[in-house]
């Protein structure tokens, strides 16, 4: 399964790994040595190399991808350009020549759209398309089978999908202008700090980034560095260390008392979030390191006080482009419309003004559900986290009542602790979700978290009997609570980067020289010590 | 402070965080390639990598030496002192991991050419044609730079940065250093053989026992590439061979025992490839497949023998009486016989009968004799002589534990039906009850009496407390030649009641708190004393041992057994005492049956055949 913790990456290109230090040192060094105009072939270079290093074959898929959406974003600024001076030619025929040009790019974008996400779709959900096919069949006393293909996931074909996929559409809405160059448009869509786990980037934010030939700079070089330093000491001391009992507990769930449950699916939520936000700090330290800046993936999502804030402080990158790309045009959509009206005829205005966003909603996160994975459970994901926010505003007017007459407002500290805490938990319970193997595997751990939660479960035998030692748990403890410590802080707005740049350069080299002797005793030098595949590299 | 102060600082970070590291590990040197200037603790090193940590130790000791034993693993069963019996020189034995002859042609290499060399022992097992030059990743399983001829620079660099948890682990194994080996520190040092203390109290003798007690040791995956280094093994034992001709030193190449498991892995044609080939280049010793071959207690597991067996090698090599060794044991080969040989283990393998090596002997256990048995440690005159009746009736031989052993260590024979009678704490009662019905039914027996209480007719030891009366010296030397007198302890079979100290010794067991050392020092005295003592009274030491109330751990084992006692008894019954000819240990921690005044004589029968 790709949660199996036994998988681990054995790619000298790991991130996690000496070899990537060294790639990147090397590749940052050529890049600036040589003249501005050139640095971005080094970039395109380091790229290409990097990928290759994982899958010549994925290196074919990705092109593939590239020279179709390249190719497709040629075509619609073709169409556009023929518009122009068809329009220049027949003034009279305006709106005619308009829609026409529209519908023709429009079927552009359809077709390079289906491609792309068809692509995506072969990959990722065909062998499990064909098992359930298999097993409907065998429902109705068909006994034909179909043989899964067994195609490997190609590295980032998620995130280079949405990516380019985000550029035809703005292509299409004239928002950017297509990039001519076709090497320059690779560099764009392979980027290869967004290859691991994204973030997924915007064209008109990310490309000019990677040509204007960035010069060195000190400063940025610094941030880049404490990003990775502390992305690196998140997935190694935290996250790492937290999947094997994870996998424990949720493979094995029948051997557990709910208590135990519920704290395999919290203890789920602090490895992804370590594990994901560790993995983008590196990639976005990396992508850093060569100036060049790469979209906020998070913002202390459990610090979120409802379930909208937390998905606008969670996968960030994912958020928005769902948002820009399939909420709106699907909120604001003819459709909608026309139902909107309906239900505001029948049942009032609020009806149908909550009409296209909560039905926008419920879709949004179907598909956030289903980019993680085909499986039922994966639905249930969406519909968990997609329902909860539509139900929240649909008694949005009720909770503002009861908070009212009880009192509570956003100044008051304890109920804000008790919203970011109902959010984690309203989390935790989606991640049985998100984390089963399977919905009926989620369903049943939900029955034993609630029918037999096991309160004597609880005790200290408990927590050292999914893998985790006495020290194991120190450790974690000891990690876990620096962890939360600096997102506090910084939650609560203190500036600590800025407070220990004040403090004395003794105190400035303790604190940099104890997390670089972690990352050297325990991770670089440390040959048993193999980074866990990230979460988010499978999807 | 400045963007590029902190860069700068951030190098000086990690040049110090690898300096640190790098310290650590020259300091701790996990690998003893440094001097293993904190610890000094080789054993812990050769754990590690005895590539590396006994090189590294020779290089300090070679002086010490003046011939090599070199092979894997299996070679360990070799013992330097065993060999030392037989030839005059100072062995080494210098086996590493992995059954690799290419590091066996650069050890020789080496020691050959840096050391001086009279004799080298060359161990080959099958496992020798499976492998060759692998170059292994791990740092555990790397050949020091001295014998592989690595960029020395390289070598020490990857030394010092090897994995930190290799220092750190060094430095908790520290703490938890034991006087007996433990998984991390297995080797003796001075030998370079492992110290198989431990290894070596492992009960063996009842075959279902020591299958269960050792599960899956004994299966071997199917090996579908037969053997394919056959050429490069024999062609390093060849190159092996030149450089002792070169050098002027006595080469022996021994073809140790292979396991059932293990020799039917592959077909007769492989096999025969591999001897064939062999004896084209040098004459060798082999025991590949010996009766040994046919019976799992003469090994640690599929591929390893044990020392016992090696020690039967080395006896048939050097044609010593004094070892037991089966008929069939192994042949000089030569390119002359090698074929005859061969046909001769192929077409007849010299699978012996269990019953031609082995002997179940059933122990009974009695305590004290009344004429009112209250107790299940009690037992009536009657009931005793119904019992020996019964025995004598059903063709049982009573037999001492001295037969025992000469069976196990020599081959002596052991009569029809044996059945080994004892009696535990030395009372009066033997003498004027057992005794005389033994002599009635013809059968013999064994006392382990309590040292301390021996002629103690009235009072425990030198208090006031009444005592059950023990028989004295004078009486068991009256008893000789029908009861035998072994060891219950001299004085750890004390009765807290009537002890005045705190320290009470119920058994051979450790007081609780007491340290290692205290306390094998003070088992070691008290099996002094008590030898000491059986000396002084009947002119001989004691050759067994009943642990008091039955209780004794590994650690109780291994110190009775390193004091020179060949047989333990305990009163478990949870397997059967099956004596193996050639294994020692089929002698340990041998099951005892109590018998009771309720017991009937079809109940004493099952007892002795279950």
């Amino acid at each position: 399964m790709r949660w199996s913790s036994a998988w681990r990456t054995s790619n000298p290109m790991s991130i996690n790994s000496a070899g990537f230090l060294l790639f990147l040192a090397l590749a940052a060094g050529v890049c600036y040595l040589l003249p501005k105009k050139h640095r971005w072939l080094v970039l395109l270079a380091a790229s290409a190399f990097f990928y290759l290093t994982f899958s010549v074959r994925a290196a074919v898929y990705l092109l593939v991808t590239v020279a179709v959406t390249f190719a497709a974003a040629h075509g619609m600024e073709a169409i556009r350009l023929r518009e122009r001076a068809e329009l220049e030619q027949h003034r009279e025929e305006k709106a005619e020549i308009r829609k026409r040009g529209k519908r023709r790019r429009r079927l552009v974008l359809g077709g390079a759209l289906t491609v792309n996400f068809a692509t995506l779709a072969l990959f990722k959900y065909l062998d499990s398309w064909l098992g359930t096919a298999s097993r409907l069949l065998g429902l109705f006393g068909v006994a034909r089978t179909f043989q899964p293909l067994g195609l490997l996931l190609p590295l980032g074909i998620s995130f280079y999908i949405f990516q380019t996929s985000g550029y035809l559409i703005d292509v299409y809405r004239g928002r950017v202008k297509p990039e001519k160059n076709f090497l320059r448009y690779a560099l764009f869509a392979c980027w290869f700090p967004q290859m691991i786990q994204g973030p997924i980037n915007r064209f008109d934010r990310l490309q000019p980034q990677l040509l204007r030939g960035n010069d060195p700079d000190p400063a940025g070089i610094r941030a880049a560095l404490q990003l990775m330093i502390w992305g690196m000491l998140k997935k190694a001391f935290i996250a790492d260390p937290l999947a094997g009992a994870v996998a424990e507990l949720f493979d094995n769930f029948a051997r557990y008392q709910g208590a135990s449950l519920l704290l395999g699916s919290a203890l789920y939520c602090v490895q992804l979030y370590a594990d994901f936000s560790g993995g983008t700090d590196l990639v976005r330290g990396a992508s850093a390191l060569f100036g060049v800046e790469m979209a906020e993936n998070f913002n202390r999502p459990y610090f979120a006080r409802s379930m909208d804030e937390f998905w606008r402080r969670w996968h960030m990158s994912l958020g928005e482009w769902m948002k820009d790309y399939l909420f709106y045009p699907l909120a604001l959509s003819g459709p909608m419309n026309r139902l909107g009206k309906r239900l505001r005829a029948r049942f009032g205005p609020r009806a149908g003004k909550l009409a296209a966003p909560c039905l926008s909603t419920v879709v949004v996160f179907l598909m956030v559900g289903l980019w993680q994975g085909p499986g039922l459970s994966n639905i249930a994901y969406g519909l968990w986290n997609g329902g909860l926010m539509s139900l929240a505003m649909i008694f949005a007017p009720v909770f503002a009542r009861v908070n009212g007459r009880l009192g509570l407002d956003e100044k008051n500290l304890p109920f804000r602790v008790f919203q970011s805490l109902r959010t984690c938990a309203l989390v935790v319970i989606g991640r049985y979700f998100s984390r089963a193997d399977s919905l009926m595997q989620a369903l049943r751990m939900l029955k034993r978290t609630v029918f037999h939660f096991g309160w004597g479960a609880l005790g200290a035998d408990t927590f050292l009997s999914f893998g985790l030692s006495g020290s194991d748990w120190l450790r974690l403890g000891v990690a876990g609570g620096v962890l939360l410590g600096v997102e506090l802080a910084l939650e609560r707005g203190v500036p600590l980067r800025e407070r220990l740049d004040r403090r004395p350069w003794g105190v400035q080299f303790l604190v940099l020289f104890a997390a670089v002797l972690l990352l050297v005793a325990f991770v670089y030098l440390n040959t048993d010590y193999t980074a866990i595949t990230y979460v988010y590299e499978n999807v | 402070m400045s963007a590029k102060k902190w860069l700068m600082m951030l190098a000086g970070a990690v040049a110090l965080a690898l300096a640190v590291c790098a310290g650590a590990n020259v300091l701790t040197d996990p690998f003893g390639v440094f001097g293993d200037p904190v610890f000094h603790w080789y054993s812990y090193n050769e754990t590690n990598n005895p590539r590396m940590a006994k090189l590294a130790w020779l290089e300090e000791h070679h002086g010490e030496y003046d011939s090599y034993i070199i092979g894997s693993s299996s070679a360990a069963s070799l013992e330097t002192a065993a060999l030392e019996k037989y030839v005059d020189g100072r062995f080494y034995n210098l086996f590493v991991y992995g059954s690799d002859t290419r590091d066996y042609r650069d050890l020789a290499a080496y020691v050959l050419e840096h050391y001086e060399v009279r004799r080298l022992v060359v161990n080959l097992g099958i496992n020798e044609a499976n492998v060759y030059g692998s170059r292994p990743e791990r740092i555990n399983d790397r050949m020091h730079a001295l014998a592989s001829g690595e960029n020395p620079a390289l070598f020490y660099l990857r030394c010092a940065f090897a994995n930190p948890r290799y220092a750190l682990d060094k430095a908790l194994a520290w703490g938890k250093d034991t006087e007996l080996p433990q998984t991390f520190d297995v080797f003796d040092v001075s030998s370079g053989c492992y110290d198989k203390r431990v290894r070596n109290v492992e009960k063996v003798g009842d075959p279902a026992a020591y299958a269960a007690a050792n599960p899956g040791a004994f299966y071997m995956e199917p090996d579908e590439d037969a053997l394919p280094c056959i050429a490069e093994c024999v062609r390093s034992v060849a190159e092996i061979r030149d450089m002792c001709e070169e050098k002027g030193a006595e080469l022996l190449v021994i073809c140790s025992p292979v396991s059932e498991a293990q020799w039917n892995l592959y077909d007769e044609e492989t096999l025969r490839a591999y001897r064939t080939a062999l004896a084209q280049e040098v004459d060798y010793w082999d025991f590949g497949c010996t009766p040994l071959t046919y019976d799992t207690r003469y090994f640690y597991d599929a591929t390893h023998f044990r020392t016992t067996a090696g020690d039967m090698v080395l006896a048939e090599i050097f044609d010593d009486p004094a070892v037991y060794r089966p008929e069939r044991f192994g042949a000089y080969v030569t390119k002359e016989n090698c074929q005859a040989w061969l046909d001769e283990i192929f077409s007849d393998p010299p699978r012996l009968e269990e019953s031609a090596y082995t002997a179940d002997v059933p122990i009974l256990m009695y305590h004290h004799f009344t004429d009112a048995p209250a107790q299940d440690t009690e037992v009536s005159p009657e009931t005793f002589a119904a019992h020996m009746e019964t025995l004598a009736r059903e063709g049982y031989h009573a037999v001492s534990f001295q037969e025992m052993i000469d069976y196990v260590y020599y081959g002596a024979p052991l009569p029809d039906r044996p059945v080994c009678i004892t009696m535990d704490d030395g009372y009066l009662s033997s003498y004027e009850i057992a005794c005389p019905i033994l002599r009635q039914y013809g059968m013999k027996a064994t006392v382990f009496a309590i040292g301390s209480s021996v002629g103690h007719t009235e009072r425990y030891k030198d208090t006031e407390f009444p005592i059950t009366p023990h028989f004295s010296w004078e009486q068991a030397r009256e008893m000789a030649g029908v009861i035998d007198f072994q060891s219950h302890t001299f004085d750890l079979h004390q009765w807290a009641p009537y002890e005045t100290g705190d320290r009470v010794r119920a058994s051979i067991l450790p007081l609780d708190g007491e340290n290692e050392a205290d306390w094998a020092a003070a088992v070691r005295a008290d099996l002094a004393e008590y030898d000491r003592l059986r000396r002084q009274e009947l002119g001989e030491g004691f050759c067994a041992l009943a642990y008091p109330g039955g209780y004794y751990d590994e650690a109780a084992e291994v110190l009775v057994h390193q004091a020179g006692i060949p047989v333990t008894v305990s009163i478990r019954t949870d397997s059967r005492n099956v004596l193996v000819r050639g294994v020692p240990q089929s002698l340990y921690a041998l099951c005892r049956w109590n018998v009771t005044e309720r017991t009937t004589a079809e109940e004493l029968l099952q007892i002795l055949e279950p």
